[in-house]
């Protein structure tokens, strides 16, 4: 099963990055989460489910390396998908990318004094954790992403759509699993761990940690299927709208305006007409409208929220 | 963001009271503003005079779905807050804009039992915010609908959030 989840998770991953080359070419604030798209496709390749890790372990010296390149991957990953929820608000403390740089080399010098004798192996750090040094390169690494999950959960905390929520509670399942993981590694260390034990932890782990990373990688495919699922929704839409409204939409209509312009306008008249008791709008017309409400109000800036009756005076403070 | 500049006409309508809309928001520099709120903080502040926006209950608004009441303290805005959003913006910015134009009070065509005691006031009808030949109410009202469906479409960011189009 969990063969299964890495597998599901890449090809998710790798779809994601490949869906949206044209957009990351065109929109520069897309680059970042397309980066990180792809580096995370890319720690997930190294895991081994397509390709045997001996095989790309080979290059770079057959003794298990391919590990610390796979969780510097993962790391540079997630830290650039938490620098992009995070400059979602203007206000927010950055990461510097020195904090990064710190996150990825602190680990690697206790991995590089592992005696890496053994050829590459998928278990290498669960056979070599009673080294300390192979103890210590776990806990820094593990430490390190729980650190940027939880920036990462503080910078979507606000924020309700599938996406966020996903990545969320991923991250959540993240934090969760490197708790587990460092616990079962620190009593093996001190050698007060069962066999038993051990093999629970170590399954408790797997299980929750790639829970956590399918969790985010759909919440990312979320918002690319969003957006697609819209444009591809706006034109039938405005379709539908515009047999409800008959004459009185040609009024409106300005076949020069913008797609998403013309729904607002066609929305704005058939609420109106329906307020008037002009129209008679039947369940699925009734649907599309309020289907186009929902993408004009996800499309404004900063709408004003719906809820219990509110007075705001403009400006907020009046001299 | 869509100005309203790529919105020549966005509801059909081409009398001269067009032109003098568009010139008034480009004049406020209303264009480009990033919310509803920064909108009527702006006017607000050209006017000198306070703007309160309320979102109340509608259940004896009927076909009335926006009302500016000008009183000597503040102007005051309801729209009714079970509308959907969208809506309510567009009729919120209908009244922003019979401000900005400094347009005439009215007796709204309704039953409605006003909140508080107006100097002046106009309302939103569903229904009535085409113009009409040769009547000044209905061009008053043609003139404020126009300029808030150029304004509600310049709030448009394109279909897409901030966290969408990082994300996305």
């Amino acid at each position: 099963m969990i063969t299964l989840l890495k597998t599901a998770t890449f090809l998710i991953l790798a779809g994601a990055f490949l869906l949206r080359i044209p957009r990351a070419i065109r929109h520069r604030q897309a680059r970042l989460t397309w980066a990180a798209t792809g580096i995370a496709a890319l720690a997930l390749f190294t895991l081994g489910t397509l390709v045997p890790q001996a095989v790309l372990d080979a290059p770079l010296g057959g003794h298990n390396l391919l590990k610390l390149l796979q969780t510097s991957l993962a790391l540079i990953a997630v830290w650039l998908y938490a620098q992009s929820a995070i400059t979602l608000a203007p206000t927010a403390h950055r990461m510097k990318m020195e904090s990064l740089i710190v996150m990825v080399c602190l680990p690697a010098v206790p991995f590089l004094l592992i005696r890496r004798t053994e050829p590459t192996n998928a278990h290498f750090l669960d056979d070599n954790v009673r080294q300390f040094p192979a103890w210590l390169y776990a806990t820094l690494y593990l430490a390190a992403l729980t650190y940027i999950c939880l920036r990462l959960i503080t910078a979507f905390h606000r924020h309700r759509e599938a996406g966020a929520l996903l990545i969320s509670t991923g991250s959540v399942a993240v934090i969760a699993a490197s708790v587990i993981e460092v616990t079962n590694y620190t009593l093996q260390l001190v050698g007060t761990a069962s066999m038993d034990t051990t093999t629970v932890l170590g399954q408790a782990f797997n299980l929750v940690f790639y829970l956590g990373i399918c969790a985010m990688a759909f919440g990312v495919a979320a918002y690319t299927s969003a957006r697609t699922i819209r444009q591809w929704q706006v034109p039938r839409l405005l379709t539908q709208l515009a047999r409800a409204t008959g004459q009185i939409y040609a009024w409106n209509a300005e076949p020069n305006e913008p797609s998403l312009a013309r729904l607002y306008t066609a929305t704005v008249t058939l609420r109106d007409l329906v307020i008037a008791g002009a129209v008679k709008l039947s369940p699925s017309q009734s649907r599309a409208l309020h289907r186009a409400e929902r993408i004009i109000a996800q499309s404004l800036t900063n709408p004003p929220r719906k809820g219990p009756p509110t007075i705001t005076t403009y400006p907020d403070i009046w001299p | 963001m869509i100005s309203p500049s790529d919105h020549a006409g966005a509801t059909g309508y081409d009398s001269p009271g067009a032109s003098r809309v568009h010139a008034a928001i480009t004049h406020a520099g209303l264009c480009g503003l990033p919310s509803l709120a920064a909108i009527i903080g702006t006017v607000a502040r050209l006017r000198n005079k306070p703007i309160r926006l309320e979102q109340i209950g509608d259940a004896e608004w009927g076909t009335l779905t926006g009302l500016w009441i000008e009183t000597s303290e503040t102007s005051r805005i309801f729209v009714r807050r079970t509308d959907p959003v969208a809506y309510q913006v567009v009729c919120a910015l209908h009244e922003i804009t019979h401000i900005l134009l400094g347009h005439p009070g009215c007796q709204p065509d309704t039953d409605t039992v006003l909140p508080i005691p107006a100097r002046l006031l106009r309302a939103r009808t569903a229904g009535s915010t085409s113009p009409v030949p040769g009547q000044v109410q209905a061009q008053f009202e043609a003139e404020a609908e126009y300029g808030a469906r150029l304004l509600a479409h310049s709030l448009l960011h394109g279909g897409e959030d901030p966290t969408e189009s990082r994300f996305g």
